[in-house]
């Protein structure tokens, strides 16, 4: 049985002067893929920084593998955040860039080594670029640049926000693949886009917040 | 954690062309005061100690925009606060870097400048002592306002307001104790007090800049 990573509850944001969510909850579970879907400014950045701990949410209950925990921050080394920043920099190579990435993450019992960064920055189609300076690629490559982390990641929920943006067919096709074979080993993805996307086995579970409409309390 | 100062230094060396501002700055102020108060080796040697130390300042404030501008924009920042090292360690690596490619050069130029300045040969060490303890702490200061104000666009000014006042002991200690070595009196007093302040900065200011790095991240 698959068990809860994260349940979020009571969870009320304002953003400006607007009330985007009001006693909205959430659960995700491990093994699945959550499309989140809404109109531009429905909220769904706003709901994905929460979780990550970017935002402070002015009311939430969260809950992290069945615990209840004070704020997002405390799980928020457990996640892998991809936002419209792709946090890449121009001046560092690809190879430096997610060197930089890695080193993030200390506690891991197996140190990532060369290798699997080697070979993530290439299963995305970046071999032959690892040493250029990112300030030389095009868009499409800078993005996947951001997006080899998840190949080294050892997060546990995946939290990513319009990961295909300026991604052609061939990149969302493995991003999938990736996203599909994390999951089966008990990962979980919340994700975003606009675009359609085919998954081979998994079928998404779709939270649409335009049908939810800011669930109320009561 | 290796890995993580490496990447940052070499950050920095990339971005040399804003490192090399402050430096400048730094020796294009003291060169104009011989020419525009009197190269008269009596009036130099007065004021001497006082000028090395507010352009020393300025200078230090000038750069001090870079340290999260970058890192905000590009969205490395937020990357920063999903590690699972303790935030304002992170901080303090990227504060220390900063020093050693912004602060040190001032450091290591100052001499020269001294000279230049007529600065009695005695208070030498001293002033270097002085700047080698006191700009440290003017970059762990400036962390904290260069983090405070990331989220704004133009910052610029703002940083000077908030941290120029915070500045104010390091410039009295650290010019009073080059003004002291030039009379021939013991600097220690002074020395010790900036001392005091690079210990109680490398402690404090990291977690100052780290809730502040929360807060500009959050107002994204």
């Amino acid at each position: 049985m698959s068990e809860t990573l994260l349940k979020l509850s009571d969870f009320s944001l304002e953003r400006g002067d607007r009330l985007l969510f009001d006693c909205f909850s959430l659960q995700l579970n491990a093994g699945e893929i959550v499309h989140l879907k809404g109109i531009n400014g429905a909220g769904k950045t706003s709901l994905m920084r929460s979780l990550a701990g970017l935002l402070l949410p002015q009311q939430a209950k969260f809950s992290w593998l069945g615990q209840e925990v004070a704020s997002a921050n405390i799980f928020s080394d457990e996640i892998l955040y991809l936002g419209h920043k792709p946090a890449v920099r121009f001046q560092l190579t690809p190879l430096e860039n997610l060197r930089w990435y890695a080193s993030l993450q200390s506690g891991q019992v197996k140190k990532v080594n060369e290798v699997d960064l080697l070979s993530s920055l290439g299963s995305l189609g970046l071999s032959g670029y690892e040493d250029e300076p990112c300030s030389q690629l095009s868009a499409g490559q800078k993005r996947r640049v951001g997006l080899a982390r998840m190949a080294i990641s050892r997060a546990r929920l995946w939290v990513l926000d319009e990961p295909f943006t300026a991604v052609d067919v061939q990149g969302v096709k493995i991003l999938c693949d990736w996203m599909e074979s994390f999951t089966s080993k008990g990962g979980a993805v919340l994700f975003t886009t606009h675009q359609q996307i085919d998954f081979k086995e998994h079928q998404p579970r779709i939270i649409d917040l335009d049908v939810l409409g800011g669930t109320r309390c009561e | 954690m290796r890995q993580l100062i490496a990447t940052e230094l070499r950050l920095l060396y990339r971005r040399k062309q804003e490192l090399v501002n402050p430096l400048l700055f730094f020796v294009l102020v003291c060169s104009l005061f011989p020419l525009a108060v009197s190269p008269e080796v009596g009036a130099l040697e007065q004021i001497a100690p006082g000028i090395l130390w507010v352009a020393a300042t300025l200078a230090s404030m000038l750069s001090l925009d870079m340290l999260f501008r970058h890192d905000y924009d590009d969205g490395s920042l937020e990357q920063l606060t999903f590690s699972d090292r303790p935030l304002y360690l992170l901080m303090l690596v990227k504060i220390v870097c900063y020093w050693l490619m912004s602060g040190l050069p001032l450091v290591l130029v100052s001499p020269l400048l001294g000279l230049m300045l007529f600065l009695p040969f005695d208070a030498m060490p001293e002033m270097i002592l002085s700047l080698l303890l006191g700009t440290p702490v003017l970059a762990m200061l400036g962390s904290v306002g260069a983090a405070l104000t990331v989220s704004l666009r133009k910052g610029g000014v703002i940083v000077a307001l908030l941290v120029l006042p915070l500045f104010m002991p390091v410039i009295i200690f650290g010019s009073s104790a080059v003004v002291a070595a030039a009379q021939g009196l013991p600097a220690t007093g002074q020395l010790l007090w900036l001392a005091a302040f690079a210990v109680a900065g490398i402690c404090l200011a990291p977690l100052a800049t780290a809730t502040a790095v929360r807060i500009a991240v959050s107002c994204d």
